[in-house]
């Protein structure tokens, strides 16, 4: 913009800008929920036939997103686990797909749109494995200045990396709930979120 | 400057617009634990023990540096409140030599902090600096408060021979590109000593006195040193 390098923060947002300037809010009303009205963007990777972004209306189900748009699974496979939201989103069972992707609908179920991604992981996916490198995502990410996230992204990323069985005798609950509560940002605030919702769900 | 009027625990309280929660809970009486805060300081709101409870806030509220607005309702001692203060202590326990801190002791007898949760995890173990004829800078002992950083900026001197270097756990205080002290900007006003809560930065003749040694040694010592520069 003016012949200046230029943030645009976020772009999504800027994107619908001109529709909506052109065509007016009524025809972008037209599309999505009453309260969550327009399009979005979603990002669908792991194991699907077509990963890739797609632009949805708000309030598609999450079934048909993954099954419809992104081609559903590999043949021979069942669905072990959707982690929407991105690394600081949370875990969906395969019997939670059938929420519509709006705010309102995922904010019920303790769910956010996030980033706009949904990963999906099918029977062969080690959940483990990704609850690894999500705590290691946020131990590097973390900036060091506020306490909770400081020492707690470590010892989150200890505890996953550490335990072999079942997480209840683990310090992880108290550990995420600090986090999550009394941390400067949304990063240590969100560190926990999709490590505790796999664990609360049986996902691992 | 007008009023706000807001409820701490359940008493109302009318305090000058831009009070911090925590001055107002002073004012009334009410004690929130505090480890970076310092009254003379910008207050940092980084080590989160003063957290509160505020009504229709997703997350605690650090009391330190947010001002009270009105119809505020702040509870200041809840069950969640207590919660996070416990993690936090316990957490800094695991990853600093905090035996030299009286007021995180008393903290942790206080919220009843095991000292053995998390002590399985990774120690922020640092080799001591002894690199200056007035204090030493021991590491292992560093909470990262910043109190030093700000006492040597900012806040009082504004000298900026210290500052934090690295991030995430591996955070830690240093001099820029990790020189000696007196190859850094230090003046030896020695408002960092003064600042620090944890025993990490000590005056050379306390460490030495603590650690048994021959204060004499420590004069003679550094006469030698003066001459030998000359």
């Amino acid at each position: 913009m003016f012949q200046r390098p230029t943030v645009i923060n976020n772009v999504e947002t800027f994107a619908n800008i001109p529709f909506i300037a052109l065509e007016g809010a009524d025809a972008y009303r037209q599309y999505g929920t009453a309260k969550s009205p327009g399009t979005r963007v979603v990002c669908v990777s792991g194991q699907v036939k077509k990963p890739g972004a797609y632009e949805i209306a708000m309030g598609t189900l999450l079934r048909e997103v993954i099954y419809n748009l992104a081609g559903g699974l590999h043949e021979g496979r069942t669905l072990q686990a959707v982690l929407i939201g991105g690394a600081a989103g949370v875990f969906l069972r395969p019997d939670e797909i059938d929420i519509a992707l709006d705010f309102q609908s995922l904010a019920a179920i303790g769910a956010t749109f996030g980033s706009g991604a949904i990963m999906v992981m099918d029977d062969t996916a080690n959940v483990r494995g990704v609850l690894r490198r999500i705590a290691r995502f946020f131990k590097d990410e973390s900036c060091g200045k506020c306490f909770p996230c400081q020492i707690g992204t470590q010892r989150q990323y200890e505890i996953i990396t550490r335990t072999v069985g079942a997480f209840h005798e683990t310090p992880i609950h108290d550990l995420g709930a600090t986090m999550r509560d009394a941390s400067l940002c949304g990063l240590g605030q969100t560190a926990s979120s999709a490590i505790l919702s796999a664990i609360d769900k049986g996902l691992v | 400057m007008s009023d706000v009027t807001l409820t701490i625990d359940d008493q109302s309280i009318t305090v000058p617009e831009g009070t911090t929660i925590l001055q107002a809970a002073h004012q009334i009486d009410k004690e929130i634990p505090t480890i970076c805060y310092h009254p003379h300081f910008t207050a940092p709101s980084l080590c989160r023990m003063c957290v509160v409870e505020v009504e229709k806030s997703r997350v605690l509220v650090q009391s330190c540096s947010r001002a009270c607005e009105n119809g505020m309702v702040v509870r200041t001692d809840t069950p969640r409140v207590q919660q996070a203060r416990k993690t936090i202590l316990e957490l800094l326990n695991s990853a600093v030599d905090v035996s030299d801190a009286p007021d995180i002791q008393e903290y942790m007898r206080r919220y009843g902090a095991n000292a053995q949760r998390f002590a399985d995890g990774a120690r922020r173990e640092l080799p001591l600096h002894d690199d200056n004829p007035f204090y030493i800078r021991d590491y292992s002992k560093c909470i990262l408060c910043w109190r030093c950083v700000q006492a040597c900026g900012e806040d009082v001197q504004w000298t900026f021979a210290i500052h934090r270097a690295g991030r995430g756990f591996e955070t830690r205080i240093a001099t820029f590109f990790e020189k000696p002290i007196p190859e850094s900007t230090c003046v030896y006003c020695g408002n960092c000593v003064q600042a620090c809560p944890t025993g990490a930065l000590k005056a050379k003749r306390e460490f030495w006195i603590e650690s048994g040694r021959d204060v004499s040694e420590l004069v003679r010592h550094s006469r030698l040193e003066r001459r030998r520069k000359r």
